[in-house]
């Protein structure tokens, strides 16, 4: 319980308590019986001191008889009763010469002594004034006080030392019992907890600080417990969560080696500072033969390439492999499509590379090379294809150029024929569809037109509308009637026809002069003729059916009269039949209804409006059949409509402009033409004439020009014609007048300005002859601004 | 064709009376290279009595403002008739070529 060491050590409270406890109960009992002890003292002085003056009084009394008397003997015995008391040391007489009487111990410096006193010795006789007899010294010992002090002091000290073991025994036990005790066990419970890591209670109840100490730490310790319980359990779950992970990501790692392993592409993942992570050993060792050392986790992407360059592998980077690397680099880096890299064993690798979230790159490695020539192959034999295709397209290109060579596309085709005018267009479909229209005269009177469809699509229609046109034209040289020439063609065409093919036509034959004509519908859509002076027309006589399917038709015919100014309209069924995106068809009476409505004075306006008009309700899609329409103007005779026409001859000389100039300004002024128009003719001839006598002529010899002008209604028509050499203004290229005048060219001009004042212009060379024919329309409102 | 010229301050104004064509822009251009060759900077070219203007007469106008290149002078052009305006128009030179209604906004600015 008291551990010895424990009593000695200084680092125990009960130390330390009595480090407090013994110096302060030492002084204190210290300064008590101190206390006491100067008081007892103090007092027992008095005493003696007390003691000694009545001694010496009474004795000096007592004496004073005996001195008087000389009794020396008796003076003896008295000192010597005094000398029996303990206290008296010694005691003298003197008398009053300062002799020595009597003494009893020794009466030498009995001064010096500490209880001394001195009393004179004084006789008094009744009556008589008192008389000085001597002197009586007395000293007393303090050997009494001094060893009764020294019981006094033992009995303290004895008393001290008890008190002072009590105290500390006391002390030390209730330290024990309150403080020392449970503090063991505290400390014993801390440090068992700190070496062995388990948490007891500490066992100790009380009321006081400890016991609220002992039972918070024992609470604390309860805690603790439990946190470190929780803490151990949780730690628990994680390890065995973790290992669970390591081990389902072990798993997964396997299976992802596995896979790359299994894939036959070479497989490469470099993290975003372009170092290694993995890669499958298609990639090692097929890919780099001889350096898979260099391929280990952590290598650089250029370390790799740069070896694989430097041990020859990439003919490209032959004898630059700085820049070769640099290049691979970057694009591993920067991966923008796949790349395709030839071996310098010739085989050729695909390799696609693709960033990662984190900005690393994964690469997948083909061997292409079996691929590439089978490409190769494929390329080639898709050119060979293509090469068929292409003939047999240029074959059947045949289909659509015979058609649209068998279809007169100049217009104006007569240009100096001004009793009428012709003008028609062909818009063909996707495919060939087997429309035609055609106009030839067969005599200086008389023009013949048709227009017709051929039956289905392709190079077969197209062969037998070219058929039919030229029977027809071939029968029409010596044969006026229309329906005996369709009777005959019919005949033919039904003939050799075992694909019973047939075509619709109209045939018409027009005296110019006259303006009768006779016609015959076989199967085709009435034409309309639209009169100047009432609604327009529809000619819906038929006169047998379509032609080529049935032998020995005999056609009929119908006649009819075009005044001056009326147009005979005709078209093919593309146009009636043409359908909208909805599905919806133009039809007839939408026809009719444009025919009706709109102003329609010229065969440009019938054909340019109809081909608008179906081509807006076309819409988007495609045209299915070809559209087709044909007009065809009567003017009457020449002689009776106009006032008389110009033709002048000149000379080729420049000054000859100004002459041709002058009639026409007479010919304007005969015909009214208004003062824009004028000038426009003498801007026109300026240009016209002026190329011709430049330009017609190599050497500077004499030629004629001339020069004629008709007007016709609303149409002047002006030829100019030359012997020169072969020369078509028309030629000259467009200049381009959006260019700022130093970067203009000056050629061509001239041509642009009467293109812009005319509405047709025409080159043709005839014979020996260069014929340039122009055509305006001369609008009825003229302004002059 | 008449060539008039009339001083207007420190412009040249020029009156072409006639037509500018085959026949006459040789002469014209003529006439034009001399003023802008005796300095003048600023030209203006009156077309009120001008009845037409053919290609010819365009390049003579052409060659004019060539000359006047890499000098600070002007060529402007006013009072074109209808036909001559649309002469311009098609050819492209009244993007090249100042053109003014009148004479004077023609003048003024220069």
């Amino acid at each position: 319980m008291l551990g010895v060491t424990g009593l000695l050590s200084f680092n125990t409270i009960r130390a330390k308590f009595l480090a407090f406890v013994v110096p302060l109960v030492l002084l204190s009992t210290i300064a008590v019986f101190g206390l006491f002890e100067l008081n007892a003292r103090h007092d027992a002085n008095l005493k003696l001191q007390d003691k000694l003056d009545k001694l010496v009084a009474i004795q000096s009394a007592v004496i004073a008889e005996s001195l008087w008397n000389i009794a020396d003997e008796q003076i003896k015995l008295i000192l010597a009763a005094l000398a029996i008391d303990p206290d008296v040391e010694s005691a003298a007489v003197y008398d009053e010469r300062d002799q020595l009487v009597g003494v009893t111990g020794t009466a030498d410096e009995m001064e010096t002594r500490p209880f001394f006193a001195s009393k004179e010795i004084i006789y008094v006789d009744d009556g008589e004034p008192e008389v000085i007899i001597g002197r009586l010294e007395v000293s007393l010992s303090d050997a009494r006080l001094q060893s009764a002090a020294v019981d006094r002091m033992f009995l303290a000290g004895g008393l001290a030392a008890i008190l002072l073991i009590s105290v500390v025994f006391s002390s030390l036990l209730g330290n024990r019992r309150t403080i020392g005790i449970p503090l063991e066990r505290l400390l014993e419970s801390i440090n068992h907890s700190r070496e062995s890591g388990e948490r007891q209670a500490v066992d100790w109840r009380s009321n006081d600080e400890i016991g609220a100490v002992v039972s918070a730490f024992n609470e604390m310790q309860e805690r603790q417990k439990a946190y470190e319980r929780e803490l151990e359990e949780a730690r628990d779950t994680l390890e065995r969560r973790v290992e669970e992970r390591t081990h389902e990501l072990n798993r997964a790692q396997q299976i992802l080696t596995d896979a790359i392993e299994s894939i036959s592409e070479g497989f490469s993942l470099y993290d975003a500072d372009d170092q290694l992570v993995v890669c499958n050993d298609m990639y090692r060792k097929i890919l780099h033969p001889g350096i898979e050392h260099t391929i280990q986790t952590g290598v650089t992407f250029e370390t790799v390439v740069r070896s694989a360059a430097e041990a020859g592998y990439f003919k490209d980077a032959e004898g630059r492999i700085d820049a070769w690397v640099s290049e691979r680099v970057a694009q591993h880096q920067n991966p923008s499509g796949p790349l395709l890299q030839q071996q310098s064993d010739g085989r050729w690798t695909q390799i696609s590379e693709r960033k990662t979230e984190d900005d690393g790159t994964v690469a997948i490695y083909t061997d292409i090379t079996e691929l590439k020539s089978a490409q190769e192959e494929l390329q080639a034999a898709y050119r060979i294809i293509k090469d068929q295709k292409d003939r047999m397209e240029d074959e059947l290109n045949v289909g659509r150029e015979i058609q649209m060579s068998m279809v007169p596309l100049t217009f104006p085709p007569f240009p100096n024929r001004n009793e009428f005018s012709v003008y028609g267009s062909l818009e063909p479909a996707r495919e060939i569809g087997g429309d035609f229209f055609d106009f030839f005269f067969v005599d200086d009177n008389r023009l013949c037109f048709c227009i017709g469809d051929v039956s289905g699509k392709g190079v077969p229609a197209a062969l037998f509308m070219a058929v039919t046109k030229t029977l027809i034209k071939s029968r029409a040289t010596d044969d006026r009637s229309t329906a005996s020439i369709l009777t005959h063609v019919n005949d033919e065409l039904s003939r050799d026809n075992p694909n019973g093919m047939f075509v619709t036509l109209f045939i018409g034959i027009l005296n110019i002069r006259s303006g009768e004509f006779d016609y015959t519908n076989a199967g085709h859509n009435p034409p309309y003729l639209i009169r100047t002076d009432g609604p327009p027309e529809a000619l819906s006589d038929r006169h047998g059916p379509v032609i080529g399917a049935v032998k020995g038709k005999v056609y009929r015919k119908g006649t009819n009269v075009m005044h001056a100014g009326d147009i005979l309209y005709m078209y093919t069924d593309g146009v009636t039949e043409e359908m909208d995106t909805e599905g919806q068809l133009f039809s007839d009476e939408r026809l009719a209804a444009l025919i009706s409505t709109q102003t329609i004075d010229s065969v440009e306006a019938a054909v340019d409006k109809t081909i608008s008009a179906v081509e807006s309700f076309r819409g988007e899609k495609d045209a299915e059949d070809d559209v087709t329409v044909l007009a065809i103007q009567f003017f009457g005779d020449p002689m009776k409509a106009s006032a008389a026409g110009l033709h002048v001859i000149v000379k080729n000389e420049l000054s000859e402009i100004t002459t041709v100039q002058q009639r026409f300004q007479e010919f304007g002024k005969a015909h009214g033409f208004s003062k824009d128009l004028e000038r426009k003719m003498d801007m026109i001839i300026d240009e016209l004439l002026g190329n011709v006598i430049l330009y017609a002529f190599s050497e500077d010899s004499e030629h004629e020009i001339e020069i004629t002008a008709e007007q016709v209604r609303n149409r002047l028509t002006i030829t100019i014609s030359d012997d020169g050499v072969p020369f078509n203004p028309l030629l000259k290229d467009t200049p381009d007048t959006s260019l700022a005048a130093k970067d203009r060219d000056l050629g061509g001009l001239g041509i642009l300005l009467v293109r812009k004042m005319a509405d047709d212009i025409l080159y043709q060379r005839r014979i020996d002859k260069n014929v340039l024919t122009l055509i305006i329309h001369v609008d009825r409102s003229d302004d002059e601004s | 064709m008449d060539f008039k010229v009339v001083e207007l301050g420190d412009v040249r104004a020029v009156r072409i009376v006639g037509n500018l064509d085959t026949q006459t822009s040789a002469v014209a251009q003529e006439r034009l290279i001399q003023l802008i060759d005796d300095g003048a900077t600023k030209i203006l070219v009156d077309f009120e009595d001008l009845n037409y203007i053919s290609s010819t007469g365009l390049r003579m106008l052409l060659v004019a403002v060539k000359r006047l290149e890499g000098t600070s002078g002007q060529l402007r052009i006013c009072n074109p008739n209808k036909m001559v305006r649309e002469v311009f128009d098609t050819s492209g030179f009244s993007e090249i070529f100042s053109v003014y209604k009148s004479q004077a906004e023609a003048l003024d600015g220069f």
